[in-house]
């Protein structure tokens, strides 16, 4: 874990030094994937002019759901979807064998060798959007409630960290998928509203099969309802699970890696 | 138009070969509307008139954006952006080949491929929102201002992003100006929701901006929105302006491009 911790370290300081080479990329591509966050919340508020409550969800609550989801999702994106993006022309081109040869878990490696700083503001800017809702509307919140909260948080990256992840791997057998790790996200985008309205089919599909439900409903009833103790802790077990899995489906989709052109 | 069908047939080849990746794409476009409408479905539940839109208009609504986004949203800023950056677009101007006709051949292509995988899956989405075309109607004069319509969102997709991507001759890396015209466009265009549900002050604002025709005035148009015969003149008016400006724009775009291209490496 310590030696993971000090690599880790490594890829950050070499990935900063990277990202401070183009300023101006910097400022823009904040820029840009704040506004969109920006005018995506901007349309919620303009339907809530025109409608009160959905099934419990009043403004207040789903302005903090959107805040939950991108600040989840630039989190992601600031460790992950970098990596993803690279992954595939890693699997194509053959040089996953220079990660494969590293004294160190490949997995790791891939997922989280490069770091963008391309969604800080985002980040911050959610952050700052959801201190400023909870203490408007939601405050006061136990600090158990709080707790949960950010931990059903991470909870949630964790889940679709590895079910995005499980989403690259059919690249080993199909090759020229370009865009493969575009696909999870036409599934992760259903995490932007409250997923506790959709139907009898889908919502337990989505709370136990494929727990997008995690993402941002789950964390953000804690705080404007009860903790769900069981919901909260089959979270976690699915988050571990999920995890496990996504290392399993890893090494067997890398007996089929046939190290092209290298 | 000799040279549009040679280019079109070899790119349908090529679009046909990508299929997963095709796939992939157009779930991507297809998840928005859908997510949207699974809101929208709880929120009918309570009310029965949001803005204007019943339940059943309201799952039109989506339905035509998808719809009509798949036929007229091409891309191809992206591919040339990397030729520029490559070198390659220097193909364009020493052969004898118009590059408007060459990367319309190519979108149009991707269009044609994306619609044959769109259709069954709009076909399953059907009865999950109880799709309902009986509020619809369709007079011969209407289907062809469709059809024009449609045809001219085309168009302002193609020659603005087309200006996306030459901007890459000065710009070098110019990603980042391709996600803002997106962020805009998505917001103004309609994509997200009906322009209905703007603030009136800020729906005249999108009178004055080209956004309304790349998406929602031919979906508006398709679903009976407009009932008045010179609304749609005047909205066809409006579209075809926007379509010389652009035009006009890619050209000029193009000629003070030629003259600053470096060709690196081409």
């Amino acid at each position: 874990m310590k030696r993971y911790l000090k690599l880790y370290w490594e890829f950050f300081k070499n990935c900063l030094v990277r990202e401070m080479e183009f300023r101006a990329h910097f400022i823009f591509s904040n820029l840009v994937s704040l506004s969109w966050a920006l005018l995506f919340i901007l349309t919620f508020i303009l339907i809530y002019q025109h409608v009160d409550t959905v099934n419990g969800w009043a403004r207040p609550q789903v302005l903090l759901l959107l805040a939950v989801y991108f600040l989840a999702d630039r989190i992601f994106d600031t460790f992950f979807e970098i990596n993803f993006a690279n992954f595939v022309s890693l699997v194509n081109s053959g040089e996953l064998d220079l990660v494969l040869t590293k004294p160190a878990s490949g997995q790791f490696i891939v997922s989280l060798r490069y770091l963008s700083l391309s969604f800080l503001v985002s980040v911050i800017a959610m952050l700052a959007l959801i201190v400023y809702l909870i203490k408007t509307y939601f405050w006061p919140v136990s600090m158990i409630n709080l707790l949960v909260f950010i931990f059903l948080i991470v909870i949630g990256i964790t889940i679709s960290y590895a079910l995005w992840f499980m989403t690259l791997l059919p690249v080993f057998w199909w090759g020229r998928v370009e865009n493969i790790n575009h696909l999870f996200r036409s599934f992760h985008q259903l995490a932007r509203i409250p997923l506790d309205l959709t139907g009898p089919i889908l919502r337990p599909l989505l709370t136990y099969l494929l727990p997008l439900m995690f993402i941002a409903t789950v964390p953000v009833k804690s705080i404007t309802g009860a903790i769900s103790w069981p919901l909260a802790f089959f979270g976690l077990f699915a988050a571990a699970l999920l995890l496990w899995l996504s290392g399993r489906a890893w090494r067997f989709a890398l007996r089929h890696y046939t190290s092209a052109s290298s | 138009m000799r040279q549009f069908w040679a280019f079109f047939r070899v790119a349908v080849a090529d679009a046909l070969v990508y299929r997963a990746e095709g796939a992939v794409w157009m779930l991507l476009e297809v998840s928005q509307p859908v997510v949207a409408l699974i809101f929208w479905l709880a929120a009918f539940q309570t009310k029965s008139d949001i803005a204007g839109y019943s339940l059943t208009s309201m799952v039109l609504y989506y339905f035509g954006i998808m719809f009509v986004n798949n036929l007229v949203a091409t891309h191809p800023q992206y591919e040339l952006s990397r030729e520029i950056r490559s070198g390659s677009f220097s193909y364009y101007l020493l052969r004898p080949v118009s590059l408007s006709v060459y990367k319309i051949a190519a979108g149009s292509s991707w269009r044609v491929v994306r619609i044959l995988f769109f259709l069954p899956l709009i076909l399953l989405l059907v009865p999950i929102f109880h799709l309902d075309l009986s509020s619809l109607s369709f007079s011969p004069a209407k289907i062809l201002a469709i059809l024009v319509s449609v045809f001219m969102a085309f168009w302002l997709h193609f020659f603005a992003k087309m200006i996306l991507g030459l901007t890459t001759i000065w710009f070098t890396e110019a990603g980042w100006l391709f996600l803002s015209f997106n962020v805009i466009n998505s917001f103004f265009s309609g994509q997200l929701i009906p322009l209905d549900l703007f603030p009136a002050k800020l729906l005249h604002f999108t009178n004055f901006l080209p956004f309304k025709y790349f998406l929602y005035f031919p979906v508006s148009l398709s679903l009976n929105r407009l009932n008045q015969a010179n609304a749609v003149i005047l909205g066809l008016a409006v579209q075809f302006f926007w379509c010389l400006l652009f035009y006009w724009l890619y050209h000029l775009v193009l000629k003070r491009g030629t003259k600053a291209y470096s060709a690196y490496g081409g």
